[in-house]
This record gives structure tokens, sequence and C-alpha cells, in this order.
């Protein structure tokens, strides 16, 4: 039970921080399936950071790390500007656009990483090794039975996702630059009678939405593989895309959904361990989470609703 | 007018990504040959390099019978043949600082010998269209190395272009229906798993503090298992003979049914790309109070990688290549030891052999007879004591003599009951 709980979070909380990626650009009214290429390029950059630095610090220092967190946003809402100048200034098949984006982090990144390795460190290589994350257990509250698992055994980087999701459902739900994001969104015509661009909102919401996307992808290559290498693509943007429609382009739901697919994951493998089945039901076991979100699905999809404008250029000229 | 051009930009932006992606994705080119005038060289002798392999033409230059007069020479390794060599690997390249890149290695210490020899390397990054890649580009080669098994379709093509040499590393040719094959320009070096993880299971035995070790594995295919099953009668036969206390963990959630339908027991991620489940199967095998564990299960080990150093006091024994690098943990290292696949000796074996006429193709499959099985005792890049050290070397010499035969998926012994044990 509290190997499912530490590993579910392990795993849910960076899917929701893209998820949260994906919520900004799409409430905004941008089509994101990007958010894969976006995930990788700023984990690459986090890590390029460490792989630079990581002789100026005392051995073991965990400096780097959180350093490599703050680049890695950097690097995603760099990469980001390219998705959104394709989108939104020369008006690219967002769909289209987005695909592209995600090849072109892939290849970009594989090839750099194995250019600089070379050229840099003179060491034929097409990873950068991190450090490992330490991981926190706090005192008195991890022995309080099930939920103790909470605080047990955590990443650091858990916590910086908590806190900046709180404040993403402050901006998004109480400040002026929430609401102008969700309506140009829903009604972007409204927006610009208001006087406000729509184009610099998007271009915002996309940015954004590339920062916390970097984020979640350097704490995969922290809590998962400890390098970069291109297996940090695998997949993590597209589930995440799910749980945001899935949550219904909302934070709390997509919260929820981020947790089924996290705790799910890890409780599959726990299950068939518990119950002493064969190995043969451990893919059955994986299957779970996906089939109950189908059927969920099914009966909710009635009060599911797509941002109204969602992938919709805006045209000034159009009625 | 302002939209059409902006549209026009939006199109040829694209372009320019897609265009850069394919790019990147396709080739680096790598000339080792040096300078440009060795390269030139290597273009004007490789016709007659061609002709001496091929029936003798009368009328062959002077430059074809300076070839084989240096082939005695290049035996003693200062050659100068000329082969174009090319190879074809999985998108992770030849610079993976792990399998591509040990065979790459050997293609390297052969043109060190061979300055004239040239090498390129392709990335194919769809392993199903393997085969393909190779028939694109085999027009402008000599020698085609491809390291893994998704190349084993490349025996039709061998078939049909006699004049090329194949070096087909860790699995044997294949036909269109599946069958194995062998062909005269074919080299398929497969390797006896069971040999190196034999070494691992003895070695972890020995190094045990907890008396728990495991073996990780990818899928149930038979490297794997071969693995599994040389890890489990390593650690039954240090138990019997060298006095250590040890047992092999199994979670059965995590057990392999292997290419027959059979269950195989180990612990198996499902997947060679999976480094996330990898790190769950770690996690829950030192929650067993494991405090060794021998990964065999490609890049999903990284994941089992990631678990052992997080935990901080147990050990990985790595696998196929000299892993070290990937053990560094702040200042110490999670790396006990590597067993390893000796590939980069064989290829440039290989390779001279092409060079010097004498390559003959064949499925062979290598062992410690031709020390193509081993491991990493360099105190640098491990970390055994005098002790293990000691009785790895006695094991090594007993399994290269045949006195020890450690049990593999298809060779009709189990880790309880193998030659040498009992």
């Amino acid at each position: 039970m509290n190997t499912m709980i530490i590993d579910g979070l392990s795993y849910a909380l960076p899917l929701l921080i893209i998820a949260c990626g994906g919520i900004f650009s799409e409430r905004s009214g941008v089509t994101n399936l990007a958010l894969e290429g976006f995930l990788g390029f700023g984990a690459f950059t986090g890590s390029l950071f460490v792989a630079l630095t990581s002789s100026w610090f005392s051995n073991g220092s965990t400096v780097p790390m959180y350093l490599a967190f703050l680049f890695a946003m950097l690097g995603g809402g760099f990469y980001a500007l390219l998705f959104a100048l394709l989108c939104i200034k020369f008006r690219a098949n967002q769909v289209i656009a987005g695909v592209v984006i995600n090849i072109l982090s892939v290849a970009l990144t594989g090839f750099l990483t194995s250019q600089i390795n070379s050229s840099v460190f003179g060491e034929a290589s097409n990873k950068f090794q991190l450090g490992v994350s330490p991981r926190w257990t706090v005192p008195g509250l991890s022995q309080i039975p099930v939920l103790g698992a909470v605080f047990t055994k955590f990443y650091p980087f858990e916590i910086l996702i908590v806190i900046l999701v709180i404040f993403i459902n402050y901006l998004l739900y109480k400040t002026r630059f929430g609401m102008h994001l969700r309506a140009a969104g829903d009604n972007p015509q409204a927006v610009d009678t208001a006087g406000i661009s729509v184009a610099k909102v998007r271009f915002t919401a996309v940015v954004i939405a590339g920062m916390l996307a970097g984020l979640g992808g350097m704490c995969y290559a922290y809590s998962i593989s400890t390098n970069f290498s291109p297996s940090i693509y695998f997949g993590a943007g597209y589930l995440a895309i799910a749980a945001m429609i899935f949550g219904n382009w909302k934070l709390m739901p997509t919260l929820a959904a981020c947790l089924i697919f996290g705790l799910a994951r890890s409780g599959a493998y726990q299950l068939v361990g518990y119950l002493k089945l064969s190995s043969n039901y451990t893919n059955l076991a994986l299957a779970i989470p996906y089939v109950l979100t189908l059927l969920l699905l099914i009966f909710f999809s009635k009060t599911n609703r797509a941002p109204r404008a969602l992938g919709e250029i805006y045209d000034k000229s159009k009625r | 007018m302002k939209q059409k051009r902006i549209l026009a930009a939006a199109t040829a932006l694209t372009l320019l990504g897609s265009l850069l992606t394919s790019c990147s994705s396709s080739t680096a080119t790598t000339t080792t040959a040096g300078s440009s005038t060795a390269a030139t060289t290597a273009e004007a002798t490789t016709t007659a390099a061609a002709e001496t392999t091929t029936a003798e033409a009368a009328g062959t230059t002077t430059a074809a019978e300076t070839t084989t007069a240096e082939a005695s020479d290049s035996a003693t390794g200062t050659g100068d043949a000329a082969l174009k060599i090319v190879i074809v690997t999985s998108p992770s390249g030849v610079d993976d600082g792990s399998f591509n890149e040990d065979n790459y290695n050997g293609i390297l210490s052969f043109i060190k010998n061979n300055p004239a020899s040239t090498v390129k390397d392709i990335k194919e990054p769809d392993s199903a269209n393997a085969v393909t890649a190779v028939a694109n580009v085999l027009a402008d080669y000599d020698v085609i190395v491809t390291p893994g098994y998704q190349f084993a379709g490349i025996y039709q093509l061998a078939v049909d272009n006699p004049d090329k040499d194949f070096i087909l590393v860790d699995s044997n040719p294949s036909d269109t229906d599946g069958n194995e094959q062998s062909a005269d320009n074919i080299y398929a070096m497969t390797f006896a798993e069971q040999e190196s993880g034999f070494y691992a299971g003895v070695a972890a035995a020995l190094e045990t503090k907890s008396g728990k070790v495991a073996v990780v594995n990818g899928v149930a295919y038979p490297s794997n298992v071969n693995y599994q099953y040389g890890f489990e009668s390593g650690v039954n036969y240090a138990v019997k003979h060298l006095n250590a206390t040890a047992e092999v963990v199994e979670l059965q959630q995590y057990a392999g049914t292997d290419v027959t339908g059979a269950d195989v027991g180990g612990n198996y991620i499902g997947d060679f790309s999976d480094p996330a489940t990898g790190k769950i199967v770690g996690e829950a095998l030192l929650a067993e109070g494991c405090d060794i564990l021998f990964v065999a299960a490609g890049n999903s080990g990284n994941g089992v990688f990631t678990a052992v150093k997080e935990n901080g006091a147990a050990k990985v024994i790595g696998c196929d290549v000299d892993q070290y690098d990937d053990g560094v943990n702040g200042s110490s290292n999670i790396v006990l030891t590597s067993v390893l696949k000796v590939m980069s000796t064989n290829v440039e074996k290989q390779l001279q052999a092409i060079a010097d006429g004498t390559f003959t193709g064949g499925n062979v499959v290598l062992n410690a007879t031709t020390d193509s099985t081993g491991y990493v005792s360099d105190p640098s890049r491990s970390q055994l004591s005098d002790t293990t050290k000691t009785a790895l070397e006695d094991v090594y010499t007993k399994v290269k003599d045949g006195t020890i035969v450690p049990a593999a998926n298809f060779n009709g012994y189990t880790p309880e009951d193998f030659p040498g044990l009992n």
C-alpha cells in the first residue's frame, strides 16, 4: 500500500504539472499536442546545465538539481516560443504544428546531446548523467497509517509541484489574467472587443505551457532514469493530454485523473503480487485504469465541454 | 496578401523543421581515415581489393598484387586493406556508450591498423525498417556490420549480393519465413550469455551481505533467459563450492514466459525500453532485502540503476559492456562489476579476415574458449574484493576448459543441475 502511494505520487505529480501546461494552452484556445516535445526539450536544457556546471559544485550537492528545474522551465518556455510562433503568428494548423514540434524535439535533443558530449566533454555518449535526487521523509507525519505514505520518501520536486499547482489554481480562476486567458479560449471576439490582444494572451499561455511541461520532463529525468537520454520521450506528454481531457480541462478533475493513472499504475503490480497471480496478468491489471477511464467517460462525457474556440485560429475579420 | 505571405512562411518553416528532423535522425558521417588523401587512396584501391576477393582477373594491375602482398602484413597489424565499412545501428547510435559503441570500437581499431579503410555509421530509427536501411546503402560498401537482432532478416539480401560481406552481431540470420539460416557471406556471432551470467552469479553470491541477490531481465527471449539461468547457476555454484550464503529472489508477478511458453521464473520487466517499470521492479526487489542486482534489461535497466542509486547501500552488476560510467552516484559508484560480451575484438577479427581473404561465414556461438565472454576486474572500473577476484579467475578457467557448463534456456541443464555443480 505504502509503495503504491509513494510510487504513484512520484509518477502522478510530474504528469499533473505537464497536464497543467496543457490546460493553460488549451483554455486559451491553442490545441497543444506538443507537450511531449516541450517536456523533452526542457529536460534537455536542465540536464545540459547540470552537465556543464556539475564541476563547480561539491560532489553530492543538490544545488545543480534545483537550478536544473529552473533551467528546464526556461528551456521548455523557449522551445514553446517556436510553437507559439507557428500557431499564433503564422497561423499554422495547430495539430500539425504540434506534431512537427514533437518530432523536431526528439531529433534535435538527440543530435545535440551526442554533439555536445563529443565536442565539449570529449566522450562518445548520448546521455547526460545527472546526480540522484534526495528523498525526504517527514518524521512525525510519516507514522500516520496509510496517509503517512504521502509524507514518506517523497522527492523535493513534489513539494514544488504542489505549490505551483496551488498558484496555478489562483492564477487561472482568481486573477484578471486568468479570466482573459479562459475567455480567449471560449470567446476570443469578446476579449478583442474589450481591447485585449488575443494573440498576446495565447502567446503567454503557450510559453507557460512550455515552462510547466519542461519542469515535468526534468522531474522524470531525475525520478526515472537519473540521466537525460532520448528515452525521456516515453509518452508522458500524450498521457498528460489524456488526463487533461478526462479532467474536462479543469484543474481539480485533472489532478484526480493524474492520481488515478499514477496510483493505478503502481497498484497494478502490487495487486498481481498480492493475489499471487502469474505475471501474465500484470498487463491485464495495468489496463484497468484505462478501462475504468473509458467507462467513466461514457457516463460523464455529456458534461464534458472543450473550450469553445479550441483549435480555431483567431481572425478579427471573421464573425 | 499579407496572409498569403505569412502562410508561405509557415509552410517553409514546417518544411525546414521536417528537413532538419530527417537530417539528424538518418546519418552522421564519420570518416575515421584521417586526412582526405587517405580517403582518396581508399577510393583508388577498393576496386583492386574487390578483384582479389573474387576470381582473379588475369590482367589486374600491380595495385591488385600489392594488396595480396600486403595481406600477409595485415595479419601482423600493419596492413593497408581498403575496406569500405558501414555500420547500421538502432537509433541510439554508435556513441551509445554501450552495445553499438562496442561494435564500432572494433571497427575503429581495425581502421587504426588499416588506415586506408573507412567507416560510415547510419542510424535506423525504425527497427521494422532495419533491413531496408541496409538494402538502401548496400551498393556503396564492401562490409556491412549490423549489431542487433532486428537485422536477422538480412539473409535474403546477403544471398542476393554474394560479393558483399556481412557481420551480424547477437543474432542468427533468418529467411523471410523466420527460419534460421546461414550464408557464406554472413558471419553471425552470438554469445554464450549463460557464461557471463554465471560470473555475475558467483560475484553476487560472494559479495552479498544480506544474503539475497536477484537478476532483472527485459523480455524472456533466449538471450535473457540464458543470462538468468547462468546467474542462478552461478549463485548455486558459489553456495555449494565457495562457502557463500546467498539466495536468489524471484517475485512471481514478474516471472517470465519464454519463447516456448514455459514459465521460467526470474524478474522480467517485460520491455527493453521502459525504465519507469524497471524502477518499480528494482524497488520491489530492494524491498525484499536484495543488496546485489544483476541487470540485463537494456534501456529498462536504467530504472533499476536509479532505484539502486536512491537506495544507497545496494549494488548492481552491469551487462554486455562495461557499465561503470552509468553507475556514478555522487562520489561513489553502484556498479560492482560488469559481465561482458566481447564484441569489439570479434568484429575486428572478422574484418581482418575479410581483408586477408580468409573470411568464412557461418553462425557461431562465442564463449570463454575464445575469451568472448568475461567480466571487468580492473580495480578502477569495478569494486570486487580480492577474494572474489581470485574465485572468479578460478571459475573462469573452469568454464573455459568445460568443467563447468552453466544452464541455458535450451541446453538441457537447469540451474540446480549442471556439469560442475554436483
